[in-house]
């Protein structure tokens, strides 16, 4: 499987702070790719950068075989974690102008606005002013508007804020079939729980520095701490000894850290010699968002 | 469809269509009305009296009765005509106006002038010309042979100011009127429809939508097609008001014509004097090369409008969240614009100084400045001058408005600094 987008030593430097530096990585193709990273630490920048709203001060952004700069606007689409609209216009009015200003033909627009609308259950919304719909359905409008003129190329700064379960999770299939359909997906949030659900591949910038990239079963083995949870029938007495140490006590279950990598066997035997009656064994890895947290940390106390 | 294209139509129709556009339309000509009734009216309020001095070398009217505020006095009648002329008010108790009547026919009655320092007013001059008219008509009945003659004959008095050593004709005044008129629609509209780009853009940056379309088209794109499509609505409003106000004079015209007649059978009343200053004032007008200045003002209108809409579009990218930080860089803006209305307020006044040349070449003064100059007479290599300067002034804004506005668009939390605004304009 080949590489969709590399970026290549993209550097972006605003008077007095270095909001990009070095930043190099790929996006495999046909992933939906996480784009981490804290308040402030450039995900904006760089998103700003492949949407060809600025140009990196150095380093090169390619996406399907040239150079972003090359690319047309026609094949971006970007929703933006601020969702702007002209509120005094109509549904209609509004994705048929977003849509033409991507190179959309008039009648196309329309026809194409209509469908997604109706698509999203929102079929009678064509005269209605932006400003009287609730905020959900603003938020459905603008994914419409993003998705119109059929992009190659797909970012979605939280799609799903402001979204009540309902509709987020029709967003969300549109965005598997779109990924489904060959389109590249970058898909940027702070709610780690959407990442690991939706993402295959992250990459994880901090202080405009890539701290941490690669797909997300390999992050998570690289930083798995090699805690088991054993669930018992009825919890036995333990203590810490040679092979692991109590991390919590659950209830019938207990977590355990083991102190060399590869004796989750030794620790079964353990149990099962004392005649414990084990319901369920098997490895913790560690969540994204603890992941997130705890290299954030590092990274800022060096 | 060019994207520029579009944003501008999408800039005009979501403006045109709005209710208070067109309300402010169609009650825009009703206020002009108005406006341009009030200084007649306020004229009439305001009379002082005026004694004028008279002399009749025709013989024909030897008397002219005293009115209201009006009051003419024969003496004099043995000193040289062109010694009266220039002094006038410093003979005997002083006059405001000299009247001379020439040796003339009373079919005929040509040459009549009135002299006075400051510019008769029109109800004075009329009033004059009817009681004239009116004594030539009686003279004429008694003559013989009445199909020969025409009864009342036009009375045409020439007015001339003399002001100081120069004299100038008072059409002048009429005319400068109308130039001072050109330069402050030209204010108004630089002030309403700058503001309109710097509120648009402003909102365009705090609804966020701005990061939707500048990821659709280049942030000049967005920038012309919004100063493009807001110059075209303020157009269309001057081309409705052109429209509406003919509709309007024809209408009145149609629904008096029957009592304007009435009125010009009787004899000198108030309506009459009052109507005809009206129909005066249209005929002066006439004198005065309405296409050239026409086309004057419209290269001003544009020139001074995309100026300072540039301006004004590059402010709104400045505004911050709050409102009052706009302010900060709207001022000095707004502050070159009042000035410039106030040296064209001194410009009419005295048009050959050095300020009134320099306000009308320098690019930021001159869209108000000059149209309000050309009526007294503007060398063409001056106009030329001024135009270059404008269309160069015009691209310079332009492009430096264009700079700031495509990084300060962008710029969200922090407040903007002056320095760093230089930085944006001249750097990369």
């Amino acid at each position: 499987m080949g590489d969709i987008m590399t970026f290549s030593q993209v550097n972006k430097r605003f008077s007095d702070v270095q909001a990009l530096q070095d930043v190099s990585f790929t996006i495999p193709e046909n992933t939906i790719f996480g784009l981490l990273g804290p308040n402030g630490a450039g995900k904006t920048t760089l998103i700003r950068i492949i949407t060809k709203i600025f140009a990196a001060d150095s380093g090169q952004i390619v996406f399907d075989g040239s150079d972003i700069q090359t690319q047309q606007y026609a094949n971006i689409g970007y929703m933006p974690e601020e969702k702007g609209m002209y509120k005094k216009m109509k549904v209609g009015e509004h994705l048929v102008y977003l849509g033409r200003l991507k190179g959309l033909k008039k009648s196309e627009a329309q026809d194409r606005s209509k469908y997604w609308l109706e698509k999203l259950g929102a079929g009678d919304w064509w005269n209605k002013k932006l400003e009287d719909l609730s905020k959900g359905m603003q938020q459905k409008t603008q994914f419409i508007a993003t998705v119109l003129h059929n992009p190659k190329l797909l970012i979605l700064d939280e799609p799903f804020s402001g979204l009540d379960p309902v509709n987020a999770e029709m967003i969300k299939n549109e965005i598997y079939q779109l990924h489904q359909q060959g389109t590249t997906i970058i898909f940027s949030t702070h709610r780690m729980e959407q990442v690991e659900e939706i993402c295959k591949t992250i990459a994880l910038i901090n202080k405009g520095k890539l701290i941490l990239n690669g797909e997300v079963t390999a992050i998570k083995q690289q930083f798995k701490q090699h805690k088991f949870l054993i669930s018992f029938e009825s919890l036995p007495e333990i203590e810490d000894n040679d092979l692991f140490t109590i991390d919590q006590i659950n209830g019938q279950s207990v977590t355990v850290q083991l102190k060399s990598k590869n004796d989750q066997n030794q620790v079964l035997q353990y149990f099962i010699n004392r005649n414990a009656i084990i319901n369920a064994y098997y490895e913790i890895l560690p969540s994204l968002n603890d992941i997130f947290i705890s290299i954030v940390n590092k990274a800022n106390h060096e | 469809m060019n994207k520029t294209l579009l944003i501008i139509q999408r800039e005009y129709i979501t403006r045109v269509r709005k209710k208070s556009f067109i309300i402010f339309t169609l009650l825009g000509p009703v206020f002009f009305l108005l406006i341009s009734l009030l200084p007649i009216l306020i004229s009439n309020a305001n009379k002082s009296d005026q004694h004028i001095l008279v002399k009749d070398d025709s013989g024909l009217i030897p008397a002219l009765p005293d009115t209201a505020g009006l009051y003419f006095t024969y003496k004099y009648q043995s000193i040289p005509v062109n010694t009266l002329k220039t002094d006038y008010s410093t003979i005997g108790e002083g006059y405001d106006a000299f009247l001379y009547i020439p040796a003339m026919q009373p079919d005929a009655p040509y040459g009549i002038e009135i002299y006075s320092n400051e510019q008769v007013s029109l109800t004075t001059k009329l009033y004059i010309e009817s009681i004239i008219a009116d004594k030539l008509e009686t003279i004429n009945l008694q003559q013989h042979d009445l199909d020969k003659l025409k009864l009342r004959p036009k009375v045409d008095i020439d007015d001339k100011v003399t002001s100081g050593e120069s004299q100038k004709e008072g059409n002048a005044a009429i005319a400068s009127a109308f130039g001072f008129g050109m330069g402050f629609i030209i204010y108004i509209v630089l002030l309403i429809y700058g503001t309109m780009v710097m509120r648009g853009v402003m909102e365009e940056k705090s609804s966020r939508i701005i990061e939707v379309i500048i990821s659709s088209v280049k942030p000049f794109q967005l920038m012309m097609g919004k100063i493009v499509g807001i110059g075209l609505v303020g157009l269309t409003q001057f081309v409705a008001w052109g429209f509406l106000i003919t509709i309007l004079n024809i209408i009145i015209g149609v629904l008096f014509a029957g009592q304007l007649s009435d009125l010009q059978q009787t004899s000198a009343s108030g309506g009459e004097v009052e109507m005809n200053a009206i129909t005066e004032a249209m005929q002066s007008m006439q004198n005065i090369p309405i296409g050239y200045y026409l086309s004057m003002f419209i290269i001003y209108f544009l020139g001074g409008y995309f100026i300072y809409a540039a301006l004004f579009a590059a402010i709104g990218s400045l505004a911050g969240d709050e409102e009052g930080d706009v302010q900060t860089f709207a001022f000095p803006v707004t502050m070159l614009i009042l000035v410039s209305i106030f040296i064209m307020m001194a410009v009419v006044q005295q048009p050959h100084t050095p300020l009134a040349f320099w306000a009308s070449i320098i690019p930021l003064s001159s869209p108000i400045v000059m149209p309000a100059l050309i009526p007294f007479g503007v060398p063409t290599w001056q106009i030329v001058l001024s135009i270059v300067l404008l269309f160069g002034g015009f691209i310079f804004t332009t492009f430096l408005a264009g700079r700031i506005y495509r990084t300060a668009i962008l710029m969200y939390g922090k407040k903007i600094k002056v320095k760093e605004v230089f930085k944006w304009m001249f750097y990369k």
